[in-house]
């Protein structure tokens, strides 16, 4: 391949992200000359490029483009939300050419229907959808609203009497909720469609709880394929013709068969495609997207595709965004050795070969921290000197190596930051509200890990945010807010750590409705619920079994996973901490420490064992006098600060026989667990020092323990079992 | 989250069904192809030995007696160490319907009983990131 077709490559994907960006800003506010230039030179550009090779399909795209961007520059159009949508798809076909050109060299052979089809709805007033209703040609690929139809698996097509290639006439249905009061019967309708192949009925969104169902709604939609014309097809809807799409489809091939690794690994990458559009309670969708984030990884690991995991993770949002992930990430593949364009300036190493380096580091560093003890022995000799020196000089450098090594997994956070813009837009449109992002500390740095640990959490935060934070515009106006919501996502280093906040100017949390919501889930009982603060009460969202509570989102809470929002950030070392206005908004933060590889715990001694406890959770240590521990019947309890806190002894909770001391005054380590775990009193043997320590999890036979997070060796060589206080209580 | 089976080390599969059949032949097949396997007779026995020691693939039969695989996958999709545990859900049946069950339960894959041998191993294979058989160096997409 030539260096201008190289070069044609590298400048195309960086004026399509620059488009998007512009995009995405004009979105937000029209007035934005800097944009609608930045956005018609992209265009303009690309047109101009695409005309030196030869593709006449990628020109006539970005042609219609341009033509309609410089419409809207004169005043002569207006960035409709549907034109946004229209730009938005012919970038994401441009991207997926530009990755197939550097793949393969071509166009795939689709494109000048593609062209046609993006290009004609570029042209239209906006309006009706392109491509949809009477009118649309057949063979042009499914229609915004009919990606359903190419999905379709063999059995169905099978079913509809499909062989491929045979054109049929497909219809989308979203009755209006309120139909039934309108005197209509969707069913019945559809039952009348002529020569009708096949019937989706689907819920048009997750169906809430049994309890909270309105029979007088209707929540279904019903997809149908039918052999009969359009114009057959739309005269059974003739009452209803603004909640139907009509368009003649092509459906394609059927699927390959088992035969064929690679046709398997389709088949199953579209089953994941699939399984993450499948209706279920949040939590339950939350697992699906972790198990097919991992099998989707693994599928593309076993064809030699290596991809990043938290990116995947994030791409497992939506069908649609897998797909796209799992196409870019095997165009390099295909194309037979083209090295990969991310990180073109960066030095690719694996992330295995890191790990390996941050391993011997860590050992390295507990290895180093065995020489002190010796070197107080050595005594004052010659000898005692020359290793108190050597010792020194050793700690200074381990130290500068272990931050050196540190360094190298660093990444910005902007990588996590990158799926939001996109994300609130979407969202926000399909949910009715105007919302802008500001997103600040994208250079921010942390360890890839952490940035692993970081990118789902953050996904779900700003998704609550858009779902349960913002209102929609009348109720803000009523409000008296402005219209346009604000989402801010701020990153920034803190000690030895980073902070993520998402801030919200929405609706709010408001306490009573928690505390409430609480006692009705049975969390907690009336006088439990009323002796909590208002802080307190807005933790409860964190609660393990808070976040399903039905009707959460009634309460313009954000109850929907905070649960694993929290559990995600803690098994990271990390914390999570709301705060909340009623009617101004909420605040977010998560702190996460660096890295994942040392953990920093305080050691304490239980029957002459010892155990760490990560220092995240560690509010204090006390000396409690016997004879202020209250005892009820076998629960124990103690004052500390004005609040009664329960008490529990590590011996008991670990089995061990009880302290035959009796002392008069107990070592306590305080402990917050946050959300519903509150804050207990932890009665120890002795509290010892505080050490950087790298935590190993447990592995062969100690992995089915239950209290405890991994284990670490000391400085000195002794073994320390680290506990998950959470799991242990 | 351990994204990776551990290099160097045979991913481990947890068979589960009530069938000591299909349980026997499952094994012959999965370690045939170099997996390492393990068992467990229902729903119950499976959760058992999954949170024991999380296996890199689950099989899970559909039918069984003691909890079946639905309820399984279900229940096992709410531990934080099993939640994304690739599963394949094997069936008598072949209906969409059923396909649409088994991944709303959990499942990331579903084969229709009898598993041919090569389906099984090759779906398996994919799941746990090893390449296809006979292909040492995996090539790229069609």
């Amino acid at each position: 391949m030539s260096a201008l077709f190289d070069q044609f490559i590298l400048e195309s994907r960086d004026l399509l992200t620059e488009a998007g960006d512009s995009l995405l800003a004009l979105e937000r506010d029209p007035a934005d000359r800097a944009a609608v230039d930045a956005l018609f030179r992209a265009f303009h550009t690309l047109k101009g490029a695409t005309g030196l090779f030869d593709l006449a399909p990628f020109t006539r795209l970005v042609h219609a483009g341009e033509d309609a961007l410089a419409a809207v520059r004169d005043g002569r159009r207006v960035l409709t939300p549907e034109l946004a949508d229209r730009l938005f798809r012919a970038l994401d076909q441009s991207a997926r050419w530009i990755d197939a050109l550097e793949a393969a060299g071509t166009l795939p052979d689709d494109a000048t229907e593609a062209a046609r089809r993006l290009g004609a709805a570029l042209g239209d007033d906006p309006g009706d959808d392109p491509g949809v209703g009477p009118g649309g040609d057949p063979g042009a690929g499914p229609a915004p609203g009919f990606e359903w139809v190419e999905t379709l698996d063999g059995s169905r097509r099978e079913a509809a009497g499909l062989t491929g290639g045979q054109t049929l006439t497909a219809l989308a249905y979203d009755p209006d909720p309120e139909c039934f009061f309108n005197g209509d019967d969707p069913l019945a309708l559809c039952r009348r469609i002529p020569d009708l192949r096949l019937l989706l009925v689907e819920p048009a969104e997750p169906l809430p709880p049994l309890g909270a169902l309105d029979p007088y709604r209707c929540l279904l939609r019903f997809r149908a394929l039918s052999g009969a014309s359009v114009a057959e097809v739309t005269a059974v809807f003739r009452t209803v013709p603004d909640q139907v799409r009509v368009a003649p489809v092509t459906p394609p091939p059927p699927a390959p068969g088992p035969e064929g690794a690679g046709s398997l690994a389709d088949a199953m990458l579209r089953a994941q495609e699939r399984i993450l559009d499948l209706p279920g309670e949040p939590e339950e969708r939350e697992a699906r997207r972790a198990a097919v984030a991992r099998s989707a990884g693994n599928i593309l690991a076993a064809q030699g595709v290596t991809v990043d995991r938290a990116a995947l993770l994030a791409a497992c949002a939506d069908a649609g965004s897998l797909r796209r992930f799992v196409e870019t990430a095997r165009a390099p593949a295909a194309g037979g050795g083209t090295p990969p364009t991310v990180g073109r300036r960066a030095l690719r190493v694996d992330p295995e070969r890191l790990d390996r380096l941050m391993t011997l580091v860590g050992e390295l560093t507990v290895a180093k921290s065995q020489l002190p003890p010796l070197v107080r022995q050595a005594g004052d000799d010659a000898l005692g000197q020359g290793l108190k020196a050597v010792s020194a000089q050793f700690d200074a450098l381990v130290g500068e190596l272990q931050h050196a090594a540190l360094r190298l997994r660093l990444l910005p956070l902007s990588r996590v930051f990158e799926p939001l813009p996109r994300l609130v837009r979407d969202t926000a449109r399909r949910l009715g509200k105007t919302v802008a992002l500001e997103l600040d500390g994208g250079e921010t740095e942390a360890d890839r890990d952490i940035l692993d640990a970081l990118g789902e959490p953050l996904l779900h935060l700003v998704r609550n945010s858009l779902d349960h934070g913002i209102e929609s515009p009348d109720r803000r106006a009523a409000a008296g807010k402005p219209d346009s919501g604000t989402i801010r996502v701020r990153a920034f280093q803190e000690k030895d750590g980073v902070v993520v906040e998402v801030v919200d100017d929405g609706a709010g949390i408001d306490p009573a409705a928690m505390r409430a919501a609480a006692c009705r889930k049975g969390l907690l009982d009336e006088a439990a619920a009323a002796a909590l603060d208002d802080g307190e009460a807005v933790r409860l969202v964190f609660a393990p079994g808070f976040s399903t509570a039905a009707g959460v989102s009634e309460l313009s809470g954000r109850g929907v996973g905070m649960d694993a929002v929290r559990a995600a950030v803690e098994r990271a070392g990390g914390r999570v901490e709301i705060a909340s206005t009623p009617g101004a908004g909420t605040r977010v933060r998560l702190a996460l420490p660096l890295t994942l590889s040392i953990t920093r715990v305080v050691v304490v001694e239980a029957a002459g064992e010892l155990f760490g406890v990560p220092v995240a959770l560690v509010e204090g240590m006390r000396r409690v006098p016997r004879a202020d521990i209250r005892a009820l019947k076998t629960a124990e309890s103690v004052v500390l600060g004005g609040r009664v806190v329960p008490l529990l002894r590590l011996r008991r909770l670990l089995g061990f026989p009880e302290d035959p001391r009796g002392r008069a005054a107990e070592r306590v380590l305080v402990a917050g667990l946050g959300g519903a775990g509150g804050t207990v009193a932890l009665v120890v043997d002795d509290v010892r020092e505080r050490a950087d320590v790298m935590l190993r999890p447990m592995h062969g036979v100690l992995r089915g323990l239950r209290g405890y997070s991994g284990t670490a060796v000391l400085g000195d060589g002794r073994l320390l079992l680290v506990l998950d206080l959470r799991e242990l209580l | 989250m351990s994204a990776h089976p551990a290099a160097g080390r045979s991913p481990r599969v947890l068979v589960v069904d009530d069938a000591a059949t299909v349980r026997a032949y499952s094994r012959q097949v999965l370690e045939g192809d170099g997996f390492t396997v393990d068992e467990a007779v229902n729903g119950i026995e499976g959760l058992e030995r999954a949170l024991a020691e999380p296996p890199d693939l689950l099989v899970v039969d559909v039918n069984m007696v003691k909890m079946d695989g639905y309820t399984m996958l279900r229940v096992l999709r709410r531990d934080p160490a099993l939640r994304d545990v690739p599963a394949i859900m094997v069936s008598t049946e072949a209906k969409d319907s059923d396909r649409e069950q088994a991944f709303l339960a959990g499942a990331n894959w579903y084969i229709v009983k009898p598993a041919r041998p090569d389906a099984l191993t090759a779906a398996a294979r994919l799941l746990t990131g090893r390449p296809p058989a006979g292909r040492p160096d995996a090539e790229g997409t069609p």
